[in-house]
């Protein structure tokens, strides 16, 4: 079975993906030369802060973790899409 | 091998007859065809076989002297540091590298993915072969062999996640080898056996599939053993069956595509046409199921992160080393993987499943050894320790490789079948 490249591209899978690869770039990067920046960003957004009671948690739990959850379902079919185009 | 099967015409065995008609003796099959002194001759000409021998020579007087002796006269193990090389590398890395049979038994057996025979009972071989010898490991790291059926059968702890491992190895280890033997029994003529175990068939798939399901994550499981010995970044109690079992998906689908690429390289012939010709295709469709299981596995890892609420360790060193560990072993592979489908080049999905192989053995020693006791000392494995391993691991080679030149796992049988 041969493969070709359809040049025509899907932009928004295209773009998606393009904003994703930054986004996970620059986390891998701020992560690994521990900048300050990265750290501010985690304290800005709830990622690291004092939990006093079981409420605190389930509120973080409900928050970053569901968040991460639908946009994995979101990612996921545009990510399918992207590896199964151009097979012709 | 190679200039005999040039040089003779009735070379490599494919049927039970020879071009006259003659019949070949067992004897004849396992000599491939040769007489003992050109299969003695080809042996010592391989300069493979000669570094198998250093090996061997070496290793086996330290294992012996690891029964004799026990276990501490050849690893640095202590209650500190109870897993190490054996268990880390042998077991916990060997067993994900062998998910690939119960995949490929799925894809062809249930999903009727018939387009994926040509390799299907290659990655059967490398399931069977892998959980065999993850329990060879095992075994050297118990001692007693005779002592196995207790924790099975004798003193039973059904509430223990090792009496599940236990269980679970050696009834898929079972169920392996009823899926192996039709090609044994082509190999010998025995075609009752080969019919009763086709009958079978779709039975042995669905037990595969739960067993090896259950227990890729009841290893991931043992590690709940020891929640504050290893580092919050690897251990999630909540995730963990997730993370070994997800992993493993990619981890022996990228196996396959490892070993079928030997086999293209180094034993072209004894493949048929009909599996060279296809390799390129189910390369490229074997790395679209890693893909998926790549993005779904780093998904579950921040999921998992931010479940136990780790993100304050990503700032630290450990941190550094875990994103140091996703991104080359699981995110590098990936985007190659894509990579290679989206260019329809199988070159780059080999390169990209070498990664991912070398990385899950990394995840799972990081997971056993470097992470482990992370607030404590390193343990360095002992140099016997090492020499047993390379050994054992040996031994699975030469193994692979005799079946392979015999069985028809990389070629169809001609005769009767």
């Amino acid at each position: 079975m041969k493969y070709e490249i359809n040049h025509q591209r899907d932009w928004i899978s295209f773009i998606l993906m393009i904003q994703i690869s930054i986004a996970v770039g620059m986390m891998l990067l701020g992560f690994i030369f521990q900048a300050e920046w990265a750290k501010n960003f985690m304290i800005g957004v709830g990622m690291i802060k004092p939990m006093h009671n079981q409420v605190d948690y389930y509120t973080y739990i409900k928050g970053i973790e569901y968040l991460l959850c639908v946009y994995y379902f979101m990612v996921f079919p545009v990510f399918y899409i992207f590896v199964n185009k151009k097979k012709q | 091998m190679k200039l005999f099967t040039i040089n003779k015409q009735e070379l490599p065995i494919v049927d039970h007859f020879r071009p006259d008609g003659s019949k070949w003796t067992l004897k004849e099959k396992l000599l491939l065809g040769l007489t003992f002194q050109d299969y003695r001759k080809q042996f010592f000409r391989n300069p493979v076989n000669w570094v198998v021998i250093i090996i061997f020579l070496t290793g086996i007087p330290i294992i012996i002297e690891r029964y004799v002796y026990g276990l501490a006269s050849v690893t640095h193990s202590s209650n500190d540091y109870p897993w190490g090389l054996f268990l880390g590398f042998g077991l916990f890395g060997m067993v994900p590298l062998s998910a690939s049979g119960f995949l490929l038994g799925t894809t062809v057996e249930l999903f009727g993915r018939k387009d994926f025979h040509p390799i299907e009972r290659l990655a059967l071989l490398n399931g069977l072969l892998g959980y065999f010898f993850a329990v060879c490991f095992l075994l050297v790291d118990l001692g007693l062999p005779w002592r196995l059926p207790y924790p099975m059968f004798v003193s039973l702890g059904p509430a223990a996640v090792l009496f599940l491992v236990a269980w679970h190895v050696a009834t898929y280890l079972s169920v392996q080898i009823a899926e192996v033997l039709p090609s044994f029994f082509e190999w010998i003529g025995w075609l009752k056996g080969k019919k009763v175990i086709r009958g079978m068939v779709l039975g042995l798939t669905i037990a595969g599939i739960i067993l090896s399901t259950l227990h890729q994550g009841a290893l991931g499981a043992l590690f709940t053993y020891a929640p504050g010995k290893v580092h919050p970044l690897w251990l999630s109690a909540n995730f963990q069956w997730l993370h070994f079992f997800c992993s493993s998906i990619f981890g022996g689908l990228s196996m396959v595509i490892v070993v079928s690429t030997l086999c293209k390289k180094f034993l072209a012939w004894r493949c048929d046409d009909h599996f060279l010709v296809s390799l390129d295709r189910l390369t490229l469709g074997l790395a679209k199921g890693c893909v998926f299981a790549m993005i779904t596995y780093i998904a579950i890892k921040f999921a998992a992160i931010a479940h136990d609420k780790e993100w304050v360790y990503l700032l630290t060193g450990w941190g550094q080393y875990y994103l140091f560990e996703i991104s080359l072993a699981v995110l590098l592979p990936m985007m190659l993987y894509v990579l290679a489908i989206r260019k329809g080049n199988a070159t780059v999905a080999r390169v990209a499943a070498i990664f991912a192989v070398l990385g899950i053995l990394w995840n799972r020693i990081n997971t056993c050894l470097v992470c482990f006791n992370w607030y404590m000392y390193r343990e360095i494995p002992h140099w016997k320790e090492v020499a047993i391993t390379i050994t054992v691991y040996t031994a699975y080679i030469v193994t692979y490789r005799f079946i392979l030149y015999r069985l028809p796992i990389l070629y169809e049988w001609k005769g009767a079948k």
